[in-house]
Order: structure tokens, then C-alpha cells, then sequence
């Protein structure tokens, strides 16, 4: 590996930075993390070390991401899938019911799969990896008050999303099954 | 509100995080590291990419305009009828196909899946269908474990497959007869758990609790961990702190300590001892460095517990 960055490292990174953005459940996660290697892998030879090589790496996760976002959301649009809306929960005793951690984490990244690929990646940067407004705008490249608008935006629109998901509301926890 | 539901969304992102971190993410990464020696699309990804990226294109380019095309006439050129089997023999692709029987979702991205649950669906693709499950053996479950009776790993599989095919009652038979034969290589405890799931659903509470206590010492800590948490949830509240207090002082690593302080936290709560539950956080913020996965639940227990009446 040039540059002494262990091969193993590099796959840690990119692999952690490529869940982040679309998630540890996600069926093509190996798959995009391999596009982002073969990129990282390629790119190294020009990377002259003025940023963080995480924010090398982040970038390149980040287009992939969007791109697959892109592609995916394309796809949707134009065959109307219903994969857009996010299933009901189901109703009496059930194994799956009884992890609520499991699914509430997969209702969000339902959730978060609505989102504009713009919006998913800076929410997912911003507010799940505390990233500041700055290094995002390092890493997609764009002016900061943009990322801090997408931010916001992004916020809203779950939040909107999630006020309205049984798996979000708050108040007491508690009930057995 | 918005605070509050986005706090839970990030509680929820970062317990899937820490729950892949502790079981899938090292075995991906181990994947991820081999597939650079074995794949060859890796190897010659610098010099053969452009050429296949322009391939690529073109045929992606032809596909588009074949399903523009086939949807300009009426048809689908890849509309495939499902039997009620859920398994088919497709005419071009020579592999066979299972489908699950659950309602589509994002799991299937490239898939359309449309139909009644007891009626042929129709299936239609711009992509080769892939299996999405392993396939279905044809011989009668209760054969097919007596046939198997003296394999566990078939046995497992079977009981997988039945549960996947939502036979519960043949899932539990094979599970049964899995627990009883007391294998040596994990399969038993896993067993033990899906039994104990499986007897929960159906009601019989007190059997799957007894089969959850004797879990709670099993020597994967991962299974005695969701069976000690699947057994407080099936308790009342007074139960679960003492089902708790028994899991705590077996000693179990972190996080799944930290995890089951903060749960014994929140059942003290609800049983009215602020007091307790007070104790047990100053506890937690006692340790060297709290688990990312418990952050957010401990902060959450630090607010209502300062809104709680002073002792």
C-alpha cells in the first residue's frame, strides 16, 4: 500500500465510513464498499496529503453512496415501487416484536432511504457521526452554509418522518410482551 | 418533540452500529480484506475499469431501452409468474429461484414483487433474479428430521427453513429434537433460544422463561445476553430487576454489563425505586469509559431521573 497505510486499515476505514452512509443492513454494503476501494486504490497515487486521508476516503464513500442513491431512487420513480413506503408494524405476539432495538434501527434506515442523496449523507455526517459542517464541506466539496442547509433540512423532513413511526414516539418503555 | 424523536433515531443508529461492530462487521471486513487477492475485478481494477465502465454503460444503455420499449408496447419482457410454492424454474436463468413470502421491502432493491400472499405473484426484474434464500428442500419437513436425526447442522437447517416457510409448529418439533440430542458446538444453545422465542410467541410464558434462566449461563455471552433480555421482557417489572440483579453478578463482559445496568435502571424506574435506580447510574458513570451503545440510554436515565422527587 503506498503511502504506509497498512491494506487492512484502509478496508476498516472504508468499509466503517461506507456503513455509516448507508447503513450496517444494507444488502450491497460489501459491494459499494469494494467500488469505494477500487477507487481509493486508484486515487492514492494523487492523494498529496492536504486533507486527512479519512476525508480522502469519506469523499469517495460519499459519491458512491450517492450515486447508488441516485440510480436506486431513479429506479423507484420510474416503476413506482412501494418499497418507498415504510411497512406497518406488525400487530400481536411475534418473535421480531420482541426486538424493538432491531427494528427501530431498520425503520430508520428506512426512513433515512427517503431522504435526497444530498440530505441522507449530510444528516448521517452531521447528526449520527457528530461530524462539524465544516469537514462535510470537505469532504462533498461544497460551501459549508449549503451543507448546513441540507442539515437542517434533512432534520425536519425525518423528523417529520419519524413523528409519525409507533417505533419513535416517545414515553415510557416497559410493557413485556 | 423533534428533540425527542431524533434522539431516539440517533440512539437507535448507533445501536445498530455497536450490535454489527460486535457481531458482522469483523467477519465483512475479514471478506472485504480476502476479496482483494481473490478478486480479479480488484487486481486489474486500474487498468481493465475504463474499458468495463464504458461496457458497462452501453449495456445498461441497451437494457433501459429494452424495458422502455417492452413498457411501450404493454409487456414486461421480464414479467415471471411465482407458484404458490414460492419456488420456480425460470426459463432463462438455470438456477431455481425462492422468493420469500413476506410483503416486498428495500431489502429488494432491483425487485418488484406484486400479488396476494396465497396467490401466484408476479415478479418482474430489469436484473437477473437473484436467490434471496436458500432453497427449500422438497421432502416433507417431519421426514426430512427423521431422516436427519442424526446431524444437527441438517437439523438446524431444516428448523431455519421451516421457520422461514412461518411452520412453526414443525420449526419447533426439529428445534425440539436438536435440544435433546445435546450437541457440543453451539447449535444446542441456539436452539435452546429460538425454542424459547417460539414458546414466548405461543404463550407458554413459563416454559420459555425457564428455558431463557438456563441460557443466562451459556458461554457464548452474545446468546446469554438475549436471553436474559428476552427473558426481563417477558418478565413484570418486579421480576425483571431481579432477572437483572442474576445476570449482573454472573459478571458478563461489556457491553452487554453496561447494557443490562442501564435496563435494571429503567425497571427500577417503573417499580418506583429512584433511589436504586439513582445507584445504579452513578455506577455506570463510575466505570472508565461507558460503551458508545449505552451513551444515549445513560444520558436519557440522567434526565429522568433529575426529574424525579429528591430521595
Amino acid at each position: 500500500m503506498s503511502g504506509g497505510v497498512a491494506w487492512p486499515v484502509v478496508v476498516r476505514t472504508v468499509h466503517r465510513q461506507m456503513r455509516s452512509l448507508v447503513g450496517p443492513a444494507h444488502r450491497d454494503l460489501e459491494d459499494l464498499t469494494q467500488a469505494a476501494l477500487e477507487q481509493v486504490l486508484r486515487g492514492l497515487s494523487r492523494f498529496e496529503g492536504r486533507a486527512e486521508l479519512t476525508t480522502f476516503t469519506y469523499r469517495i464513500c460519499a459519491h458512491v453512496a450517492m450515486s447508488h442513491y441516485r440510480g436506486w431512487r431513479r429506479w423507484l420513480r420510474r416503476f413506482q415501487f412501494w418499497t418507498e413506503q415504510v411497512p406497518e408494524p406488525s400487530t400481536g405476539t411475534d418473535v421480531g416484536q420482541l426486538s424493538a432495538e432491531n427494528e427501530r434501527a431498520r425503520r430508520l434506515h428506512l426512513h433515512l432511504e427517503r431522504l435526497s442523496p444530498l440530505k441522507r449523507v449530510c444528516i448521517t455526517l452531521g447528526y449520527f457521526e457528530d461530524l462539524p459542517a465544516s469537514r462535510i464541506a470537505e469532504i462533498l466539496e461544497c460551501p459549508e452554509p449549503t451543507v448546513r442547509s441540507r442539515l437542517r433540512l434533512a432534520r425536519m423532513e425525518l423528523a417529520a418522518m419519524l413523528r409519525n413511526d409507533p417505533f419513535f414516539q416517545t414515553g415510557d418503555e416497559g410493557s413485556g410482551p | 418533540m423533534t428533540h425527542d424523536v431524533l434522539r431516539r433515531a440517533k440512539e437507535a443508529w448507533r445501536a445498530s452500529m455497536d450490535r454489527d461492530d460486535a457481531f458482522a462487521a469483523p467477519h465483512r471486513e475479514r471478506r472485504l480484506e480476502a476479496r482483494r487477492e481473490e478478486s480479479p475485478r480488484l487486481r486489474r481494477a486500474a487498468v481493465v475499469s475504463p474499458i468495463v465502465g464504458v461496457a458497462l454503460a452501453l449495456l445498461a444503455g441497451g437494457a433501459m431501452a429494452t424495458v422502455a420499449g417492452a413498457h411501450w408496447i404493454g409487456r414486461s419482457p421480464f414479467g415471471l409468474t411465482l407458484p404458490k410454492t414460492g419456488s420456480t424454474s425460470l426459463p432463462a436463468p438455470k438456477h431455481r429461484v425462492l422468493l420469500e413470502r413476506a410483503p416486498a421491502s428495500t431489502s429488494f432493491p432491483r425487485l418488484r414483487v406484486s400479488g396476494a400472499a396465497d396467490s401466484d405473484r408476479q415478479v418482474e426484474s430489469r436484473e437477473e433474479v437473484r436467490p434471496v434464500a436458500p432453497e427449500v428442500r422438497r421432502a416433507p419437513i417431519g421426514s426430512l428430521a427423521a431422516a436427519t436425526q442424526e446431524d444437527p447442522e441438517a437439523v438446524w437447517k431444516a428448523a431455519e427453513d421451516a421457520l422461514a416457510k412461518g411452520n412453526r409448529t414443525a420449526a419447533e418439533r426439529l428445534l425440539g429434537s436438536l435440544v435433546a440430542m445435546r450437541t457440543a458446538n453451539g447449535l444446542h444453545d441456539r436452539a435452546s433460544l429460538s425454542l424459547a422465542e417460539l414458546e414466548l410467541a405461543r404463550g407458554e410464558v413459563i416454559a420459555g422463561r425457564e428455558r431463557l434462566a438456563s441460557l443466562a449461563a451459556s458461554t457464548d455471552p452474545a446468546l446469554a445476553a438475549d436471553a436474559v433480555f428476552l427473558d426481563a421482557r417477558a418478565s413484570s417489572v418486579a421480576e425483571r430487576v431481579e432477572v437483572y440483579e442474576r445476570y449482573l453478578a454472573t459478571q458478563p463482559p461489556s457491553p452487554f454489563r453496561e447494557e443490562a445496568m442501564v435496563e435494571r435502571a429503567r425497571a427500577l424506574i417503573l417499580h418506583g425505586d429512584a433511589a436504586g435506580a439513582r445507584a445504579c447510574v452513578d455506577e455506570l458513570h463510575k466505570g472508565p469509559q461507558l460503551p458508545s451503545i449505552v451513551r444515549a440510554s445513560v444520558e436519557d436515565l440522567d434526565r429522568r431521573l433529575a426529574r424525579q422527587p429528591g430521595d
